[in-house]
């Protein structure tokens, strides 16, 4: 691996784009940041596909932060997709989301992702959440190589 | 609809049977009048008939009295007298009553005149031959003479005469008789073909008016069932309609708490982040001032923030579908108070929870109550020491009522009745944070659950929150 596995950000809202990257910045998680602004775009990133052929070759992000809210596909279908391929489907998910609905967390948590993180208001906090996040996922955590079948 | 009164009901059915009942009585009189007239005309038939022996018996004492007459004369025996003598005996009264039997005919009458006086004649003429006879007089020349035969042969006329014309009379009567039972059998028999078809006809007029009149009350009650039915119906259409409304309202606030939840956090989060980037990035080339408002901006955003959380968690009380189970409301009490502690652990609060307090509940909605009542009591008695805070039930008129206490500042009880409005506040926001929306959904959940909340409380003597949970509500 050349170049460190980067984390992929699916957020519409620049103004969260924005401060997620300076939270990610602030707690000292380093790698780089891909951000696509909706759930087509989340996902052709990830199958290598349309305007993100080029990277059919690439390794697939480290972590996927993915908003519920998007524009044309959402971020259930999105989760959806990303666990019925094989390729995906052990990719570490990360909900990172406004609502407190109960009906995400469990929409979220059946279509199989890893953790659901409400995005607090305080920005103190966010960046906060967004330093467990980079440590649990990025150093902690361990996921099978893409493509194994389990 | 007249026909379905009682009263004119009562009154078809009366005449339906008093008119038949009235012609079959006079059929019967009529009957009965004509019959009487042929026992009538039997009766003299055989009047007659009796008349006629008379007339024989009469005749044959005649034959009796003329033959013993003949056979004295002839042989000189007074044996042969003896039928003459008794036939003499009985002719009087045997005439008699041929004379009672033949009484009310004026022709007869007339007749039996004749008769006595021939008999009369005879019997003289007999008692001369007789007298001849015995005095050994010349009564054979008598006899020759032929004055007994004409006078017999004479009162034999009569009698036919007499039996003939009483013949003709039964004859006659008899021709009567059978013309009346003849008439009786054919007018009754027509009479009663007649009332027979009167009776038919009325039956079926009536049948038909009985008929048209149920049937008029079974289309007004099939039309009131229709109506009914149709304004059922109506009445359903109107509810699936209100349902369908209501359901779309529920829809529509529920993606409007989800757009709150989520799109309105957002730009409070920008607010708050960009305020604290300014901050790291040129906070020292800020002035005091502007650090001041960069805080307040930033307290202001957080405080929106606190605001639409309990504001959809308000909602969602509301909205939730309410689940029953049993619920450990100790439990979950010491669970609220732990995190407070973490939260907090400076504070110094004691905690009186009564133990195995288990309602039957909506275990999320009862630890959202039990979140703001606790966390009230722990917000209200930060400001003294010896912190108390209890949970317990009592038991008053068969009813549980479970009790939240604290030792805190309390608040003034005339303002009690907006305690439970949303936005309401007891204290002022530098004393004791807080959005006002925390007792409005303690309300709520539990008058979903059916039971009722009060609080009792005086200005710095602490408050306490009373509150039932009944029966759920569906």
């Amino acid at each position: 691996m050349s170049s460190p596995q980067s984390i992929l950000l699916v957020e519409d809202n620049p103004d969260d784009v924005d401060l997620t990257q300076r939270a990610f910045l602030r707690a000292g998680v380093t790698r780089p940041l891909e951000v696509v602004e909706d759930g087509m775009d989340a996902l052709d990133y990830l199958f290598g596909r349309g305007a993100f052929a080029y990277r059919a070759q690439e390794p697939l992000p480290a972590l996927v932060l993915l908003d519920l809210k998007l524009p044309r596909l959402d971020g259930h279908e999105v989760l959806r997709q990303i666990r019925a391929n094989p390729r995906t489907r052990f990719l570490p998910v990360v909900i990172l989301t406004s609502s407190d609905e109960e009906k995400d967390l469990v929409e979220s948590y059946s279509h199989g992702c890893n953790s659901y993180v409400r995005k607090p208001v305080s920005y103190t906090e966010f960046v906060e959440a967004a330093r467990q996040l980079g440590i649990y996922w990025l150093e902690l955590n361990r996921s099978p190589q893409p493509g194994v079948s389990g | 609809m007249p026909l379905t009164d009682p009263l004119h009901f009562r009154q078809l059915l009366l005449r339906a049977i008093l008119l038949p009942v009235g012609l079959l009585l006079l059929l019967a009189g009529g009957l009965l009048w004509t019959v009487s007239g042929l026992i009538e005309a039997q009766e003299k038939a055989r009047h007659y008939q009796v008349a006629l022996t008379r007339v024989e018996r009469v005749r044959q004492l005649l034959v009796d009295r003329e033959t013993g007459v003949r056979g004295y004369l002839l042989t000189g025996e007074p044996v042969f007298l003896e039928p003459y003598q008794a036939a003499g005996q009985r002719l009087p009264l045997a005439i008699e009553e041929l004379e009672r039997g033949l009484a009310g005919e004026p022709e007869q009458r007339v007749w039996m005149e004749e008769l006595r006086g021939r008999w009369r004649e005879w019997e003289r003429v007999a008692e001369e031959q007789l007298s001849l006879f015995r005095q050994r007089g010349d009564w054979m020349s008598l006899v020759r003479s032929g004055a007994g035969k004409a006078r017999m042969d004479a009162l034999r006329s009569t009698l036919d005469t007499i039996s003939t014309e009483e013949l003709q009379r039964a004859t006659l009567r008899g021709l009567e008789a059978e013309r009346a039972g003849r008439f009786v059998l054919l007018a009754g028999g027509l009479w009663t073909l007649a009332v027979g078809v009167l009776l038919a006809w009325l039956s079926r007029r009536q049948l038909i008016a009985l008929a048209r009149g149920y049937d008029a009350s079974l289309a007004q009650v099939r039309s009131q069932a229709d109506a009914l039915r149709a304004s059922e119906a109506r009445l359903e259409s109107r509810v699936a309609q209100r349902t369908l409304e209501l359901t779309v309202a529920n829809k529509e606030l529920e993606s409007f708490s989800y757009s709150v939840s989520h799109d309105l956090r957002s730009p409070l989060r920008a607010i708050d982040g960009f305020a604290q980037a300014l901050r790291e990035d040129d906070g020292e080339r800020l002035s005091p001032e502007g650090l001041r408002l960069l805080t307040r901006l930033q307290a202001a955003a957080t405080r929106m923030g606190q605001l639409i959380d309990d504001l959809l968690q308000l909602s969602r009380v509301t909205r939730a579908e309410l689940r029953r189970e049993p619920v450990d409301l100790s439990a979950i009490a010491a669970s609220v108070l732990q995190e407070w502690r973490q939260r907090e652990p400076g504070r110094d609060v004691t905690c009186s929870l009564q133990p195995g307090l288990t309602v039957q509940g909506d275990p999320r909605l009862l630890r959202v109550l039990l979140e703001n009542l606790l966390g009230n009591a722990w917000k209200f008695t930060s400001k003294r020491s010896g912190a108390l805070i209890e949970l317990f039930s009592e038991t008053a008129g068969g009813v549980t009522h479970y009790a939240v206490r604290d030792n805190g500042v309390g608040f003034d009880m005339a303002y009690a009745g907006k305690l439970f409005s949303p936005f309401q506040r007891m204290h002022k926001p530098s004393e004791f944070p807080g959005t006002g929306i925390g007792l409005a959904t303690v309300q709520r959940i539990v008058h979903r659950h059916g039971g009722e909340i009060s609080a009792q409380a005086t200005p710095g003597g602490g408050a306490t929150f009373r509150f039932t949970l009944q029966e759920a509500r569906p």
